[in-house]
């Protein structure tokens, strides 16, 4: 029933502070360029805070309200918001990128003390591998820092990141829930609910973008529940397309200044992108068809829900 | 949305599942190995399978290519 309250609270929360951001922030201007609209709408930035603030308020509310949280909640809870303080960092002082894995990597410790011991890691036809002392040291941090700097890469589009961390985080905390994981299952949903109450101002047109307050606690969210629930696997096949994206830019010469080297994908009189001339799998999207930014977003959430079928499929059945 | 659109989402799952095939192979093949040894090289496997079908995956967008990049 807490749960369930903690959970409504949390979505309307994000939803309120999301609406009110938009207005405030541009007000301040924390603003980005909308550079797929035509008339380059001047958007809110940042949009990420709302989704931290709410997360704190849902998971504070059932902390003091319901004894049943443990030391892995808090702590998986701990390394979330702070990937999402990181991504505040970055949105204001743009960090480097290796400081931006450091940082993350440095948020994961209590995450990676506390699952320490919590067994093997479970893959599908192979079955457990344990990894010992090396999951503190060396697999939570890589999960955490991997998933977030994933997030934050495969974005960019109106809706995009808020809506392949809703579908993710939706599968996770179901498969949490479908395995007797509740604490993941719980934190999940939290997570969950917040990015539904970001989305709807986030979803096209844009009234406010997440910035990497948003894509780094998206991706360490992901990591997170999987960590905690047992659900390593099937949080790397969610995170598959952001993998597919990053092993594509990787073919570039300069695979981290694309952006800076090529510009933006530059959006047609009629509505439709084109992009620019280095790999991506949303350039892949735009080069092979005609596609506007709205289909472009469908195309890739389409591409991630059948990823969370395979996730779901695989676990239950074949783990 | 168009079949072409659709041909591209095949070919990220035919990665995945040629990735996933190559990585059971050689888990297969280390029966000898420990689970820690066989889980790494497996996972070397995965992640060399994996970027080699993501430049198969370019070269395939290419040619499906409707010449639109700036």
């Amino acid at each position: 029933m807490l749960v369930a309250v903690a959970a409504t609270g949390t979505g309307l929360l994000s939803y309120q502070l999301s609406s009110f951001f938009s207005q405030k922030f541009k007000g301040m201007g924390l603003t980005g360029i909308d550079v797929h609209k035509v008339d380059r709408t001047v958007t809110a930035e940042m949009g990420g805070t709302a989704v931290i603030l709410s997360v704190i308020f849902g998971s504070g509310l059932l902390i003091a309200f319901d004894g049943e949280r443990n030391l892995v909640f808090v702590s998986a809870l701990v390394a979330v918001t702070l990937a999402g303080v990181i991504g505040l960092a970055d949105d204001y002082f743009d960090l480097r990128q290796r400081d931006k894995a450091f940082l993350i990597g440095a948020a994961s410790i209590p995450l990676g003390l506390s699952v320490n011991g919590l067994g093997n890691i479970a893959f599908p036809f192979i079955g457990g591998i344990s990894f010992g002392a090396l999951t503190t040291v060396f697999v939570v941090p890589l999960a955490l820092t991997t998933a977030a700097n994933f997030s934050n890469m495969l974005a960019g589009f109106n809706g995009l990141e808020a809506g392949i961390a809703t579908i993710s985080l939706g599968t996770l905390s179901f498969l949490a829930a479908a395995t007797g994981q509740w604490e993941g299952a719980v934190l999940g949903i939290l997570l969950l609910v917040a990015c539904l109450g970001f989305l709807t101002i986030n979803w096209y047109p844009a009234k406010i973008f997440p910035g990497d307050a948003g894509t780094l606690m998206f991706g360490a969210g992901l990591a997170a529940i999987g960590l905690i629930s047992h659900l390593v696997f099937a949080a790397v096949v969610l995170c598959m397309p952001a993998a597919l994206d990053f092993a594509l830019k990787l073919q570039s010469r300069h695979p981290f200044g694309q952006r800076r080297i090529f510009g933006n994908s530059q959006v047609d009189q009629d509505g439709t992108l084109v992009p620019p001339a280095y790999p991506a799998l949303a350039h892949a999207f735009m080069q092979v068809a005609p596609t506007t930014e709205k289909g472009l977003v469908v195309l890739l959430l389409l591409t991630e829900a059948l990823f969370a079928c395979l996730a779901v499929v695989l676990t239950l059945f074949f783990m | 949305m168009s079949s072409r659109h659709l041909l591209v989402i095949g070919l990220v799952f035919a990665i995945i599942f040629g990735s996933g095939l190559a990585t059971y192979a050689v888990w297969s093949l280390l029966p000898w190995a420990g689970t820690l040894d066989r889980g790494v090289i497996s996972l070397l496997t995965w992640v060399g399978v994996y970027y080699l079908g993501a430049v198969l995956f370019w070269r395939a967008v290419i040619r499906l290519s409707s010449g639109r990049t700036i």
